[in-house]
């Protein structure tokens, strides 16, 4: 088979499955839909998607919303930062040691392995109930599988590289650009992925548990004072950002692995 | 004027024994071995397989301290990598897979000092001696093991270090490759006056390259015989069909033979 004929029909497998993805979300929208307009499910539960829609509307031309999404915006972004930087530089001079990264690669992945909403009521007493609590929590917590990533990735470049730079160079900085970082580059992103998914969720959980602020925050409080259809709205700008990012970040791929 | 005359010895071990520990077991790989490798020398180690032949290399190579005894470069004890003088085509393929063919070339070329500007040239001018120019623009993963070997080959002759070590870098490759590639390289390294250590498994191939073949025992590594080839170099196809080739093939496959049985049993 040529390959203009595989690529022409990977092309169109790859519409095929687009198109049943998109049949599936509107026939989830169409379901929702016909359970709230035939009153299946209380209101309070499941309100129509139509008010859904209203309500999105009115929280848009909103400034408060706004600066509600400012907020999430910033937290999540600076958390992101902080566990990006400290995470890669920590786990990288970690992964460069054998002994090192014995000792600590178990303790990283030890707690990882604990759900650290536990510590979040340390962290409110600490930073206060503002964006810095949500910011210090989404940055402890992902910063643990961008270390994780990194240890990993730098102790796991193949022997054989090493020794062949070896026999190049004795310019361990030059080593380190152009052989050990381009080699751990495809794991690391691994972990910065994982590592953007628990910081954007500890971000949200944080302002859900106790904030004046954020999107989070707009979401429990509406789920307090029973305004389902604006709790909803406020839960599909959340989603609308996630499926951005996401997209971005999968466009994201070392070029070995498009080779 | 008198140091010229002399031959002067690239490489040298004198009384080498080496040692591991594996297990709390200590076993014993090479065993007194002395031996002189003369400024451009072609020098093929032959020998069962386990016996030591890579650990020698590395040695060499300064990847490895000798146990007792002593390696020299030159004059110079060896005591790690030396990046100016010793080159190394290792047996599996150390191409970066995140670089081109060409960038790999390159990325040698910077580990060496060469000036950015005159990296591009140099780097296909190697390529296209071992005929691997036109791929210049794939990633490793794209070519041949055949390919990449000759990359490796290509990338280790740009660095222009006086020694060239190589541990059987075409052992992965099938008979014919191996033949084809053997001519180019005994006609690329008359050109370039190199000294070579090489390592394989082809008796004819140790034949056709080396001015010298060191045949080792079977497991602790002792030197059973070392067999010249005076056939000057380059070396035509013609050679391997001629009386003296196989007379010296036969030499040498009687010193092996007996090793490897021991090596089996
Ligand atoms: N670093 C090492 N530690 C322990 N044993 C080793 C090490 N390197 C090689 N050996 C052992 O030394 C022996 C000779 O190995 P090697 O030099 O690779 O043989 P050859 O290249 O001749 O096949 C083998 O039995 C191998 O297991
Ligand atoms: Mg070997």
């Amino acid at each position: 088979m040529s390959t203009q004929a595989t690529k022409d029909q990977s092309q169109a497998r790859s519409h095929f499955d687009r198109g049943v993805q998109l049949g599936f979300i509107l026939l989830l929208l169409g379901l929702w839909y016909a359970v709230t307009a035939f009153g299946y499910v209380s209101k309070l539960l499941l309100p129509s998607p139509q008010s859904v829609v209203q309500e999105l509307s009115g929280l848009l031309t909103k400034s408060d919303f706004w600066f509600d999404v400012w907020i999430t915006l910033t937290s999540i972004i600076q958390a992101y930062g902080l566990a990006v930087v400290a995470g890669v530089v920590l786990g990288s001079l970690i992964g460069q040691s054998k002994f090192a990264y014995d000792v600590f690669q178990p303790i990283f992945a030890g707690a990882f392995a604990i759900p650290l909403i536990i510590i979040y009521p340390m962290i409110l007493y600490l930073a206060g109930i503002g964006p810095l609590s949500k910011i210090l929590f989404g940055a402890i917590y992902g910063f643990l599988p961008v270390a994780l990533a990194a240890m990993s990735a730098f102790a796991n470049v193949p022997a054989k590289w090493r020794r062949y730079a070896a026999t190049l160079t004795t310019n361990q900085w030059l080593v380190t650009r152009r052989v050990l970082i381009p080699a751990a580059i495809p794991e690391l992103l691994s972990g910065l992925r994982i590592s953007y998914v628990v910081t954007f969720a500890s971000v949200i959980a944080g302002e859900m548990i106790a904030a004046f602020a954020g999107l989070g925050r707009v979401i429990s409080y509406n789920a307090e004072v029973l305004e389902p259809a604006r709790m909803y709205a406020a839960i599909m700008v959340v989603i609308a950002f996630a499926a951005l990012v996401n997209s971005l970040m999968s466009r994201l791929q070392p070029r070995s692995e498009r080779a | 004027m008198l140091q010229d005359s002399k031959t002067r010895m690239a490489l040298s071990v004198g009384q080498l024994t080496q040692t591991f520990q594996s297990r709390g077991e200590s076993r014993t790989v090479l065993s007194d071995i002395s031996l002189d490798i003369r400024e451009g020398e072609v020098l093929c180690l032959l020998g069962p397989s386990g016996c030591g032949k890579s650990t020698l290399l590395n040695i060499f190579g300064g990847f490895l301290t000798p146990g007792t005894g002593i390696a020299k470069c030159g004059d110079d004890p060896i005591t790690g990598p030396r990046p100016g003088d010793i080159a190394f085509v290792f047996q599996e393929s150390v191409l970066f897979p995140w670089a081109t063919v060409i960038e790999n070339m390159e990325t040698a070329l910077e580990f060496r000092g060469v000036p950015k500007a005159q990296r591009r040239e140099k780097a296909m001018t190697y390529l296209a001696q071992v005929g691997v120019d036109e791929f210049a623009q794939h990633y490793p993963g794209q070519i041949s093991g055949g390919m990449k070997q000759r990359v490796a080959l290509a990338a280790a002759l740009s660095l222009e270090t006086p020694i060239l070590l190589m541990d059987e870098p075409f052992a992965a490759l099938d008979e014919q490759t191996r033949m084809v590639l053997g001519e180019d390289l005994s006609r690329l390294l008359t050109q370039t006056k190199k000294t070579i250590v090489f390592v394989t498994h082809s008796l004819n191939e140790a034949v056709f390259m080396a001015d010298r073949i060191v045949v080792l025992t079977a497991r602790p590594g002792r030197i059973k015989g070392i067999i010249s080839v005076d056939e000057p170099h380059p070396r035509s196809p013609d050679f391997m069909t001629s009386d003296s080739f196989s007379a010296i093939r036969r030499d040498v496959y009687s010193l092996l033979r007996d090793e490897i049985r021991k090596a089996d049993a």
